[in-house]
């Protein structure tokens, strides 16, 4: 079977942050997130697709996410919503996430 | 549905990483249940779906990762090394003379001892450095054993630490002798307990941890346990 090409290491938390913001623009099954992230990142990240649901996963038992199976289009999926302490979460990993991109930045730009 | 090689080779990886059914079962159906989005929607190929999902290996490393890092234990090494290392000989120094103070009173109460001084046969006397052997060190090792199997196996933190907890209690089996000196005289009976070698028995002591370890390591899955449920 071909592998898939993987995003480094660095991207680390990034997935996390990513399902967090898409999650809570509204709620959505692991298959409709997946491509709501490939289209929002334009394809971008570079993932196995099974490995969104450990992340899911985690981020439900931390209380970032709750998950409720859910009737859609005629098939029964578990749905997964953003909860308040999971936009805290998003709010805090964004803040730390904008001073790392703008403090690399000033580096590779030499500044 | 019947399940194919896909999940159920992942479905075994994540049973042998030591991660519990329940959980394995709840991932494999979602995964299930993406592969036939994936299908209905790209119309792709058997092989050119499972190669979207990722490979068998790439998923199970990141579920046993994002599961191992839930519990603080599984986030911190060295907490776990402590609980699952440190603790089993801890708790067993604390738990031998609970036995056999349990012990004393258990034959002061069936009456092989009291204030009068021992009374046993010639095979109660022989026996009884034996059955405190079994009190003292082998029942509460096994029932350690037993227990660290059971907190692993509940926070999915992996064999790795159940091999520590077994290995450790096992160690300190062997490494712990009891010696019994009877009396017919009141108060001149002794039990005096050591760490080194004093005996051969000392050998047959982490029999059971040993077993234990060698058991939780390489015992096969049930069938019901790897066959997912979608």
């Amino acid at each position: 079977m071909k592998s898939r090409r993987s995003n480094p290491d660095f991207l680390n938390g990034v997935p996390e942050m990513l399902i967090l913001r898409l999650l809570s623009r509204r709620p959505m099954y692991g298959y409709e997130l997946v491509q709501a992230i490939r289209e929002s990142t334009q394809g971008a990240l570079e993932f196995g697709e099974g490995c969104v649901y450990p992340i899911l996963h985690r981020l439900e038992a931390d209380g970032a996410l709750a998950s409720k199976r859910e009737t859609v289009a005629g098939r029964s999926r578990v749905v997964y919503r953003v909860t308040g302490k999971g936009n805290k979460q998003f709010v805090s990993t964004l803040a730390t996430w904008q001073q790392i991109v703008q403090a690399v930045n000033q580096a590779l730009q030499g500044g | 549905m019947a399940s194919p090689p896909w999940f159920d080779d992942l479905h075994q990886k994540l049973l042998r990483q030591g991660l519990p059914p329940d959980y394995t079962r709840r991932l494999i159906g979602e995964l299930i249940d993406h592969f036939q989005d994936l299908k209905e929607e790209t119309m792709n190929t058997d092989v050119e779906t499972y190669s979207r999902l990722g490979a068998v290996d790439e998923v199970a490393k990141a579920v046993t990762t994002a599961y191992r890092q839930r519990s603080f234990l599984g986030r911190h090494p060295l907490a776990a090394f402590l609980v699952f290392g440190i603790s089993p000989v801890l708790l067993s120094i604390l738990l031998m003379p609970v036995m056999f103070v349990a012990a004393y009173w258990i034959g002061r109460g069936l009456g092989c001892w009291g204030p009068s001084g021992v009374h046993l046969g010639a095979f109660g006397r022989a026996a009884l450095p034996y059955g405190l052997t079994l009190t003292g060190i082998v029942l509460p090792t096994a029932v350690l054993s037993l227990l660290y199997y059971a907190v692993a196996g509940r926070i999915g933190i992996g064999k790795k630490w159940m091999f520590a907890s077994c290995t450790a209690l096992a160690l300190f089996a062997a490494a712990t002798h009891c010696q019994v000196i009877l009396s017919d005289l009141a108060g001149h009976s002794s039990l005096t307990v050591g760490i080194g070698p004093k005996s051969l028995m000392q050998l047959a002591q982490p029999i059971v941890p040993l077993a234990f370890c060698w058991w939780f390591v390489r015992r096969p899955r049930t069938e019901a346990q790897l066959r997912p449920t979608a």
